[in-house]
């Protein structure tokens, strides 16, 4: 695989959807409003787990690319057997990790209603604080997405 | 069912499925891209 088209799909399939959500955050530390609460901002953007969105959308475009390649296996009988079995495996870790997602985005809904519940009115949105266990999850789960989604496009071109 | 929900409606219940649904994601996402990256170099 050439180098040039591999960072055009990097960039494409996994910067654009974990970056582009926030990469318009940062200006508005220009402004006064927001002027040094830039950090805050980008925390606010994630701590319900909104990247597990971004993380299913990855799942789902891996799970295209190594289904497709299933039908497309040649060789030995040996390797199109091996073959078989990376791109199920692929595929199984794809369609545990949304589901996972899934069930994650639920339990950081509740923790959000919950949260704005028991906050006395007028002071939900005042700091950051430490970052929820649901936003530093997300995290670790967009980089093992990533890397797990690119290593499947490789696989399979 | 109805336990399922009465967990997941305390707080802390919530960071103990969180907490272990993270890390058994990472752990398997290093798992499986293990497994995928040694397939990729012995093809």
């Amino acid at each position: 695989m050439e180098i040039s088209r591999f960072v055009g799909w990097l960039i494409l399939n996994v910067g654009v959807p974990l970056l582009a959500p926030i990469a318009l955050l940062p200006l508005l530390g220009v402004g006064r409003m927001f002027k040094g609460r830039v950090h805050e901002l980008i925390v606010r953007s994630l701590r319900e787990g909104q990247l597990f969105w971004t993380v299913i959308a990855m799942c789902a475009a891996a799970l295209y690319e190594a289904a497709v390649h299933l039908g497309e296996l040649t060789g030995t009988p040996a390797e199109i057997s091996l073959g078989r079995t990376i791109v199920w495996t692929a595929i199984a870790w794809h369609v545990a990790i949304i589901i996972i997602s899934a069930v994650l985005v639920l339990l950081g809904t509740i923790d959000a209603a919950d949260d704005d519940a028991r906050a006395p009115s007028g002071t939900a949105d005042e700091g950051v604080g430490k970052p929820p266990d649901i936003m530093v999850v997300s995290i670790c789960m967009s980089i093992a997405t990533a890397v797990s989604f690119t290593i499947t496009h490789v696989w399979v071109s | 069912m109805e336990s399922i929900f009465e967990y997941i409606s305390h707080p802390a219940g919530r960071q103990k499925i969180i907490r272990a649904l993270g890390l058994f994601s990472v752990v398997g996402a290093s798992i499986v891209s293990a497994i995928l990256l040694i397939a990729l170099y012995l093809r």
